[in-house]
């Protein structure tokens, strides 16, 4: 008899008039009160407080109040964009999005929309699936493209993922297959002449021990990371890096990324750090062609003020952007890249004249007019898997 | 509109109580039953129209309409004949809107797939709530029909039975007879109103905070491989179904009943902790009580019940557990998993009796469990192929591992939630401890159900967490 | 009593009738996707929305105007103006399902195009009607979607 007992608990009577216990009536009174004071006054509360059109915390436009019109009612619509608007704009939403998130992990839950809850504060996000197929047509793509430039000197570099390099952080039980081989998988079938593969998944695990190479509440790896795999790359093209000093600034301790939003766990912070060749302030001219913008910088400070303070790096994510350096040398570089390569792009400019960022995503025109535009002496290729795996434009790009 | 949403619990609900409770109407009277009743049929209305603007008409028509046959068959009540076919229009009627409605779709595929031939036909979708309302009023008719209850000559009152917000959508399935003096007058006190506060909250709480939380794990189980899964994966799987189901289904049923009282109705209880049940004959008398009470009433003994030759007996009982599994919705496996109680109930009678009745209390209960468990596996499969893989990947049939990576995880990142609401399933939270100081017991009373209150909305709103993200890197 | 038994032929007769409504294909209004597309875009503010041609449309929507009664079609030129009318004329007791389906995927590609990246149009491709009415198909991404919605409904 469960629900019936509270009921004794209370001294419900069904008939109070016959026999009232009349200390029951305190308890009645005071549930009653406090129940539709909650309702009352919360839903009054909820009609006079001020809309919000954005949420920052979600990063999204809110629902506003649906227009009412005869056929939004016949065929529900405003009924169901009402409660939405409902839902969206009620108060202190925020705060009860986090508070159930720390319910959730005190229940031992470890997963949250998509993204492992990891040790030490490390938010993992699952890998994308890896298919065969999927991994032979980008290959594809990318051979025949790079057959057309035989003697340009090519490198295809594909970073794994958090979800490998920390997976020994994963929650126990969570058993992922290996990025290494999937990756190793993918350059295996790469070939051609002036082309090298770089499995950067070693350079990324040595430099682990020392610190973090992937941010415990972004998908992104590190500057630190970057910096190993730069170190990989030049050593593979023979670049005279001992002859450049790296300097590595801090310039936010109050990053937040995408998967802290996406968990709605905002326990941890990372720290932004930039990396710089030294005397490069200054030294380059960055023309963000699309944009009909140019500037001296590679990075963006008024970034740092936002959210996604990732995109202090470039400025996020554009479809072309050309950077002239005072570099001696005489190379020129073509870089094919995701937004992983962002931050590692500063530490190239003193080996290359020219640099031309490309990222297929949001090109329309295709990578052979680049290639036609300017004369390149290297060409990279910069992913990581997941955007490997997920991307839907390369292959189009590389036609 | 669903209760677990803030549209319901903000705005609607304190406008209906609100009007309902205008201090101008506090006595307690017939004039101000009828007004109470005005309210309460206007907002039911509105209720449904929400979100089935055009079934309304449907619900209306059919309203108007038994509302006739009912004082139809009662004028007639010395003409057998005339009465008969009074009885039969409103039945005919009613079974034929459940059917087009609801099982054109499943019987014209059947029979397609009988003859081999692929059939074209779009349903229309299925209006929310028909089978609920469907079957209150044919308890109506019928009841009016053997003369049991009076039929209902106002229109106001029986509109305000079938389309009464709390039980509309979700059950539990009220019979007229249960309510007929409430509709014209019922107590309406602060006594009551708090007990169905408590129930709606206690319900909320089974649908809000555990339903809905452990549901994701038996989606993601089925959406995997199962036929690869390891024993302990599928288990666990079905367990967390097993509560899901339970909590969401009787945590709707707790709303209505709580929203019942709340306006001074008392409907009867739907569950009554049905897996601590010891046999499937008493796990059907735990499980949603009003669907069963109703097969009783008016197929199971108007078929002649248990005082008939035993095949015969053993007939009925298969027709009205084909039906209770049909009910459930328009496919096979529904069907399969009503004939599946059916039979377990014949062997419970008639084969195994002296045996059940030997056994250990422990024991029963476990293996009563179990068959349940698996009459979820039928219940939540799209096909019988699917359900048949689910219960050999429990038994390891096709070489299944006992355990593995997964299943480690699964367990060990839901076990607390688990194993607090198996216990509350149980019942072992029936019994709170009290102090025997009053004042504390009130304290912890009150606080204790205005924070779950606070908890649900919480996780209610949390579920509509839908962040943008520059996940394009 | 012979007046109950009237009543309740009449229910059943509405129940029928309200089936075959429910069920029965909706008659082709007689209006031109011309008139249709005016009325709309009186209504609403498609300013900055420029018509697409026959070759536009077969490229956009890869669906070709002689198949159907007459198509029409607005959208912004700009890549981030992500704004845009559609109105397609069944020819009689032609299927709509081909141009839905190409509508949906349309949606769909738009969608993921900015979803990740670009918050507001994001948002306004979330909200797109696509609705089919008396032999027209009727698909918009507007700021005032109900508007053009009615001022459809209205015409028909």
């Amino acid at each position: 008899m469960d629900i019936h007992d509270n009921e004794n608990l209370i001294y419900v009577n069904e008939d109070p008039g016959e026999k009232r216990i009349h200390k029951g009536n305190v308890v009645f009174l005071c549930l009653t009160v406090c129940f539709c004071f909650i309702i009352g006054v919360g839903g009054f509360v909820n009609f006079i407080a001020k809309d919000r059109d954005f949420s920052e915390s979600e990063n999204r436009v809110l629902a506003s109040f649906p227009k009412l019109t005869l056929s939004s009612i016949a065929d529900g619509t405003f009924m169901k964009n009402f409660e939405t608007y409902m839902s969206d704009q009620f108060v202190l939403r925020d705060r009860m999005i986090s508070l159930k998130s720390y319910f959730d992990r005190l229940s031992g839950l470890r997963e949250s929309n998509g993204v492992y809850i990891a040790d030490d504060g490390f938010l993992i996000e699952k890998p994308s699936k890896y298919t065969a197929k999927k991994a032979k047509a980008m290959t594809k793509s990318i051979n025949s493209f790079m057959e057309k430039y035989p003697e340009i000197t090519k490198m295809v570099a594909i970073s794994p993922n958090a979800s490998y390099i920390y997976s020994e952080k994963l929650p126990s039980g969570i058993e992922l297959h290996s990025q290494y081989s999937e990756l190793k998988g993918i350059l295996n079938r790469l070939e051609g002449e002036n082309y090298s593969f770089l499995n950067v998944t070693k350079a990324l695990k040595n430099a682990k021990e020392k610190s973090d190479v992937f941010y415990r509440t972004d998908h992104h790896w590190t500057t630190r990371g970057a910096y190993a795999v730069f170190k990989a790359i030049a050593d593979k093209w023979n670049l005279d890096r001992k002859s450049v000093e790296y300097e590595f600034l801090t310039v936010s301790s109050d990053f937040e990324g995408t998967l802290a939003s996406k968990t709605g766990i905002h326990d941890n912070k990372d720290k932004i750090e930039i990396c710089l060749p030294e005397n490069s302030e200054g030294s380059y001219i960055v023309s963000y062609e699309s944009q009909d913008k140019r500037t001296t910088s590679l990075f963006e400070p008024s970034k740092l003020q936002q959210k996604n303070k990732y995109e202090v790096f470039l400025g996020g994510n554009y479809d072309k952007v050309v950077i002239d350096t005072v570099s001696k040398s005489r190379a020129t570089l073509l870089i094919i890249k995701d937004s992983y390569a962002n931050c590692l792009i500063p530490m190239l400019t003193p080996y290359f004249a020219k640099i031309i960022v490309v990222d297929p995503r949001y090109m329309t025109e295709s990578v052979h007019n680049v290639m036609d535009e300017y004369n390149f002496s290297h060409v990279l290729f910069l992913y990581n898997l997941n955007t490997f795996l997920q991307d839907t434009s390369l292959e189009d790009a590389l036609k | 509109m669903v209760f677990s949403s803030a549209a319901f619990l903000f705005v609607f609900l304190p406008i209906v109580i609100g009007l309902y409770y205008l201090p101008i109407f506090r006595k307690n009277d017939r004039k101000n039953f009828r007004y109470k009743n005005l309210i309460l049929c206007l907002s039911s209305l509105l209720f449904y129209a929400w979100g089935e603007p055009v079934y309304i008409l449907l619900m209306l028509l059919s309203i108007v309409f038994n509302y006739f046959v009912g004082i139809d068959i009662e004028e007639n009540v010395l003409d057998e004949k005339k009465k008969k076919t009074a009885l039969l229009l409103g039945v005919g009627f009613n079974i034929f809107a459940l059917g087009f409605f609801k099982y054109s779709g499943f019987i014209v595929s059947s029979f397609g797939g009988l003859f081999g031939a692929e059939l074209e036909y779009s349903p229309l979708p299925l209006p929310i709530g028909i089978s609920f309302y469907t079957f209150q009023i044919m308890s109506y008719i019928i009841d009016v029909y053997y003369g049991t209850v009076k039929a209902q000559r106002k229109l106001l009152p029986f509109m305000t039975y079938i389309s009464m917000f709390p039980q509309l959508i979700a059950g539990p399935i009220v019979q007229y007879s249960d309510i007929e003096e409430q509709l014209q007058e019922r107590k309406v006190n602060v006594e009551k109103f708090a007990a169905g506060v408590i129930f709606f909250i206690r319900g909320l709480g089974k649908k809000v905070l555990f339903a809905n939380t452990i549901g994701s794990v038996y989606t993601e189980i089925t959406s995997g491989d199962i036929g690869k899964a390891s024993v302990v994966t599928a288990w666990f799987g079905i367990i967390c179904y097993t509560l899901q189901i339970y909590f969401d289904f009787s945590g709707y049923s707790d709303m209505a009943v709580g929203l019942g009282k709340m306006f001074g109705f008392n409907f009867c209880k739907n569950f009554d902790l049905p897996y601590i049940a010891t046999s499937i004959t008493d796990f059907w008398r735990r499980w949603h009580i009003s669907l069963s009470s109703w097969f009783r009433d008016y197929v199971y003994i108007p078929l002649g019940g248990n005082r008939v030759s035993r095949g015969r007996h053993i007939l009925n009982i298969l027709i009205v557990w084909s039906l209770t599994g049909l009910w459930h919705g328009a496919a096979w496996n529904f069907v399969a998993w009503g004939a599946f109680y059916g039979i377990l109930l014949i062997l419970e009678k008639y084969f195994f009796k002296n045996i059940i009745e030997k056994t250990p209390m422990f024991l029963r209960h476990v293996i009563t469990l179990v068959v349940v468990m698996l009459g979820w596996v039928l219940f939540s499969s799209n096909t019988l192929t699917d359900a048949l893989t689910y219960m050999g990947s429990m038994f390891g049939t096709a070489g299944n591992v006992f355990f593995d990576s997964t299943a480690k995880y699964l367990v060990s990142t839901h076990i607390f939630p688990v194993v607090f609401m198996s216990l509350s399933a149980f019942g072992a939270f029936s019994n709170l401890p009290r102090t025997k100081n009053f004042k504390v017991n009130v304290i912890v009373l009150c606080a204790g159900y205005i924070i779950i209150f606070c908890l649900c909305v919480i996780y209610l709103i949390s579920e509509t967490y839908n962040p943008f993200l520059y996940f394009r890197f | 009593m012979k007046k109950y038994r009237i009543a309740e032929i009449i229910c059943i007769v509405i129940l029928l009738v309200f089936i075959g409504i429910l069920s029965a294909d909706e008659t082709a209004s007689d209006k031109t996707v011309k008139e249709v597309a005016g009325a709309v875009i009186s209504d609403v503010d498609i300013k900055g929305l420029s018509k697409q041609n026959e070759m536009q449309i077969k490229k956009e929507l890869s669906i070709s105007a002689k198949d159907y009664d007459g198509i029409y079609f607005v959208k912004s030129d700009e890549v981030m103006d992500v704004r845009e009318l559609l109105i397609i004329k069944l020819k009689d007791n032609q299927s709509s399902d081909d141009a839905i389906k190409k509508i949906e995927k349309r949606i769909k590609d738009k969608q993921t195009l900015f979803e990740g990246y670009a918050p507001e149009q994001s948002a306004m491709l979330k909200n797109y009607v696509l609705k089919q009415e008396a032999g027209f198909i009727f698909y918009c991404v507007l700021e005032e979607n109900e508007t053009a919605v009615s001022a459809f409904n209205k015409i028909l």
